[in-house]
């Protein structure tokens, strides 16, 4: 459930939280409740942390499912009480989890575009945006542009000194076993509790209120539309999630296993294109396209390059902590039983990155589904995705029309994270 | 030479130091492995054995010196072999098993050069040579300790390498399968002729799996022997203490003959001055003496283990350790002299070098 938000994109939530509150919206009419409409700071910043949180979650969960339980034990025998071995062996173990998790939301908010355009809150890229549509004034969007540059730097940075150092394979012998689950007792209520609060606010309640402005409109909906928006957005999506998960393996190879400084500049490198605000990314490629490949300006391949290039950082994140959990014996060894070292990495080590590749590809299919600001200025004429179909229906506060281009995108989106955790718990 | 104790694995002069501190962590390590022989690098944590094994397998590039095998250059000054090319076999300490093959895959996993139709037999034969016939359709991790660690040497054994190195195999097993699994393994070589450089840090181990043996300290090698040429005839001090307890005492020697604080004792080669010698516990016994003799000490500690009994013994208070069988019976305070059964032997050391942890009675 945890990750079921993934599913919605900033703008959906922006616009789910839009056509929530205020005089028309939906809990006013059907529940009589009228809320202050949601706007500016506030709005961006409810929208955006219902939409983001999955991230550090699944971060964490990774984390924690990767721990060994024998470290517990250990500090349990050595006399810690339950909460000093989470404080002292858990927390410090989830650092590189959270850290992870927290940068990749971190660049989110930075380069977020839907939830503010239509909230209406004037950050770097809503600013860069109004710069480039409304006044046309390159220069002053390309200083925009590399202000946040910096401010992403700075995160980078910031990473690099944080996960410095940190490498958590098992040094110990064969297999770990695995953890036992634990009874919650009486702590079940509060848990539950809280875990329904957020449910309700980051799906039941966005999912409810496009439901209900979908039935508003439904009459005169032109259905053909839609299908052919879905099939826009799959052509691109798709290669663009298979084209970055193959990248990311020798990006996070080289990271993990040769980890100098200019190796982790590479690596990080993924991370610059992640950071680059997807406008000004977008309007980069647009210069450069007219100047030096003209041929490729407005084509699919186009599109798929800039979404490759943007959801990189999505794809090596994956990768990346299924290397560190293979241990570079296992390349030794296929090594020493006769196999050069490309062959002997496809043998050994490459199977045990599978699962990351597919959470890799199902992070970038999801984010190259509801990308909004490069579709909208990087595709095809006669383009037409979902995601810029609920944005410019929204913009112009056509809750109704938006809607079911928002139900496709939602539902497409749980098929896919539901598909993920079938495939972990079959595993099990 | 016999031919069939031809030299296979050449090692000569290698040296490695590591970019981020500047000692030599292989320092002018030299050995040759014969044909069908057992050899060990036996030697502290820390002391270069594990990169002189990394270097012939191939994972390390040595600064100088060359590993030749059949009189093959593996690596040298122009040469590099990748470790896939060097036909020799590795077993990891942590098994490195991969964790996504059954156990009959990875056994396999190494047998390109056997035919396709009888690979999987091949395999199979060697499963059951490993008493693994059972489980061949399991995934590594299903497997207790000790039958991945069988799993891993049927992996290694299976292409048939002409050499295995074997690096601290035995380390992860309880005692009880540490000794079975050790005689199952030097028994398995001993039956298909391979060779071995087993690397590991436990003396016993050393002694009772190796036909010759290297102790290995600060990179260097210190003394390379059969077991009992290390074990009774030492060269320095150090390879004296790692290899078993014992007796290092500061003489004055004159012929084969030296001055002890317990009187006189044979020396094993003529010196003259200042010697500094080694005297093993078990080349000690006992005598009843009187206090009016010069060289009379006084029993002060006692550990009776049942066929055996070690003493200490004070002399001049110091101490010094006796290991005798149970026929030879004193009790704390009683007064005695200590006598040599063997000759002691003159280290080349010439005075005490102390390390941290030092808990052997120095005289």
């Amino acid at each position: 459930m945890g990750v079921l938000p993934l599913a919605i994109p900033g703008y959906v939530m922006a616009y789910a939280l839009l056509g929530l509150t205020g005089a028309n919206g939906m809990m006013a009419t059907v529940f009589g409740l009228e809320l202050p409409r949601l706007s500016g700071y506030w709005g961006a910043l409810v929208s955006i942390s219902l939409y983001t949180f999955p991230y550090l979650f699944l971060n964490l969960r990774a984390g924690l499912m990767g721990l060994d339980p024998a470290l517990e034990e250990v500090a349990r025998s050595l006399g810690y009480r339950p909460h000093q071995v989470f404080l002292k062996v858990i927390l410090p173990q989830l650092r590189p989890a959270y850290y992870a998790g927290a940068l990749i939301i971190g660049l989110y908010v930075l380069g977020d575009f839907g939830s503010v355009s239509l909230m209406r809150f004037e950050t770097f890229s809503y600013a860069i945006y109004l710069q480039y549509a409304a006044s046309y004034d390159r220069i002053y969007a390309a200083w925009l542009a590399l202000m946040l540059l910096c401010m992403t730097g700075f995160a980078l940075v910031l990473e690099y000194k944080l996960l410095r150092g940190l490498s958590f394979y098992r040094t110990g012998t064969g297999s770990s076993k695995r953890a036992k689950t634990a009874r919650l007792g009486i702590w079940k209520y509060p848990v539950y509790f809280f875990v329904s609060i957020l449910m309700l606010a980051s799906i039941i309640l966005p999912v409810m209120t496009i439901i209900y402005w979908m039935m508003d409109g439904l009459d005169g909906f032109f259905w053909p539309n839609l299908w052919s928006a879905l099939g826009s957005s799959v052509s691109a999506s798709a290669p663009a999630a298979f084209l970055a998960a193959t990248l990311a393996i020798p990006l996070a190879y080289i990271g993990v296993r040769y980890p100098t400084r200019s190796t982790r500049i590479l690596e990080k490198m993924a991370y610059f294109g992640y950071a680059t605000p997807p406008l000004a990314l977008a309007l980069a490629l647009i210069f450069f396209t007219l100047s030096a490949a003209p041929i490729l300006y407005q084509t699919l391949t186009l599109l798929i390059l800039a979404y490759t290039l943007h959801f990189m950082a999505e794809a090596v994140g994956p990768v990346r902590s299924a290397l560190y959990q293979a241990s570079p014996r296992l390349e030794e060894a296929a090594r020493n039983l006769g196999y050069p070292r490309f062959k002997a990495f496809m043998k050994s080590t490459f199977p045990l990155l599978r699962g990351g590749m597919i959470v890799s590809m199902a992070f970038v299919f999801l984010s190259a589904m509801k990308e909004l600001p490069i579709t909208f200025l990087l595709s095809p004429i006669g383009f037409d995705s979902l995601a810029v179909n609920v944005w410019s229906y929204s913009v112009e506060a056509m809750f109704a029309q938006a809607a079911p281009f928002a139900l496709l995108i939602l539902l497409f989106s749980s098929l896919f994270v539901g598909l993920l955790f079938a495939r972990e718990w079959s595993q099990k | 030479m016999e031919p069939e104790m031809s030299c296979l694995l050449d090692v000569s002069h290698l040296c490695k130091t590591f970019d981020d501190d500047h000692q030599k962590v292989v320092d002018n390590v030299s050995f040759e492995i014969k044909k069908h022989e057992i050899f060990a690098l036996l030697g502290p944590s820390g002391c270069g054995k594990t990169t002189t094994l990394r270097i012939i397998a191939g994972f390390e590039q040595p600064d100088k010196g060359s590993v030749t095998l059949n009189s093959v250059p593996l690596v040298s000054d122009d040469v590099n072999f990748p470790p896939e090319k060097r036909g020799i076999g590795l077993v990891f300490q942590d098994y490195a098993l991969f964790p996504h093959l059954s156990v009959l895959d990875n056994v396999m996993f190494g047998m390109q050069k056997v035919d396709k139709s009888i690979r999987n037999e091949k395999a199979v034969e060697i499963l059951c040579m490993m008493g693994l016939r059972d489980f061949q359709h399991r995934k590594p991790s299903e497997l207790s300790g000790g039958q991945q660690q069988r799993v891993s040497l049927a992996r290694t054994i299976a292409p048939m390498p002409e050499l295995i190195l074997l690096d601290e195999p035995f380390s992860n097993l309880d005692a009880v399968l540490r000794q079975s699994t050790r005689e199952e393994v030097r028994n398995l070589l001993k039956k298909t002729g391979m060779s071995a450089l087993l690397v590991t840090h436990d003396q016993e181990e050393a002694l009772s799996f190796a036909d010759r043996i290297a102790v290995m300290n600060n990179g260097r090698i210190e003394q390379i022997g059969t077991p009992e040429d290390v074990y009774y005839r030492p060269k320095t001090q150090f390879v004296a203490q790692f290899l078993g307890r014992t007796n290092l005492i500061m003489a004055d020697a004159d012929g084969d003959m030296a001055k002890t604080p317990f009187g006189n004792v044979y020396i094993d080669k003529p010196s003259s001055g200042k010697v500094l010698l080694s005297i093993r516990p078990e080349h000690l016994t006992i005598v009843a003496s009187k206090l009016e003799n010069e060289n009379c000490g006084e029993v002060v500690g006692k550990d009776f283990y049942g066929h055996d009994i070690t003493y200490r013994v004070r002399i001049k208070s110091r101490e010094c350790l006796v290991h005798t069988d149970n026929s030879v019976d004193y009790e704390p305070g009683d007064l005695v002299a200590v006598t040599p059964r063997e000759p002691a032997i003159v280290l080349k050391d010439t005075a005490i070098s102390f390390s941290k942890g030092d808990l052997q009675p120095i005289l």
